[in-house]
């Protein structure tokens, strides 16, 4: 496998556009891999509560139900 | 070069299903893994109804990674403006769903993401566009 160094070396030869678009590309799988971190974490909250499998019109009522209350708060008149 | 990619705002819905990988609703997952081709706006409402599902550490989480990308996603703390919610309402919106409208429109985003029918159908003067998860989803891959 490639040192850090070597690929730091590689990366840097590289014109500054593709420099760009690769760490671009490398905070954009970042940001995926941080996405399934919390997706984990939220599904096994949901299973343990025994939420992760409810219907849809239950997470319809649950949403409309909260950015109501939220909306009514904020914006009282 | 630099290419200007557009600011589209995800609607919580979109977030929750696509976090949960709902089968029902399985483009707003896709959706999520493709951020990078479009840079989200997150608004305060959102923000709120986020927080209001998400444990104390879930939120932690969510808002260390959003914090962590500022290129990729941009939250937005400002209230939404109180004329435009009331405009909104006046054409037939539910108070909660106008408030997002409003802040599409004072954060300038090209696109307005959701699963909600209602919210779909019923606003038609928005400089935004509205789409469904699954016509976005179409969009970034055509």
């Amino acid at each position: 496998m490639q040192s850090i160094d070597d690929l730091a070396r590689e990366i840097t030869a590289l014109p500054p556009s593709e420099q760009e678009v690769l760490l671009d590309k490398v905070a954009q799988l970042n940001f995926q891999k941080g996405l399934t971190d919390l997706s984990e974490k939220y599904r096994e909250r949901l299973a343990r509560e025994g939420r992760l499998n409810d219907g849809s019109e239950q997470l319809w009522t649950e949403l409309h139900r909260t950015r109501e209350e939220i909306a009514e708060r904020d914006y009282p008149n | 070069m630099t290419t200007r990619i557009e600011r589209w705002l995800l609607d919580t819905n979109v977030w929750l299903f696509g976090l949960r990988r709902d089968e029902q609703f399985q483009a707003c997952a896709e959706l999520l893994y493709l951020v990078g081709a479009f840079s989200v706006v997150i608004p305060l409402q959102i923000l709120k109804e986020l927080n209001a599902n998400f444990t104390k550490e879930e939120a932690r989480v969510f808002h260390q990674l959003v914090n962590d990308y500022p290129n990729l996603v941009e939250l937005n703390w400002k209230p939404a403006p109180g004329e435009r919610v009331k405009y909104f309402e006046s054409r037939g919106c539910r108070k909660g769903d106008a408030i997002i409208a409003a802040h599409a429109e004072a954060c300038k985003v090209h696109l307005i993401v959701t699963e909600n029918r209602q919210f779909l159908q019923t606003i038609t003067d928005l400089n935004a566009r509205i789409l469904s998860p699954a016509d976005a989803l179409a969009s970034v891959k055509h």
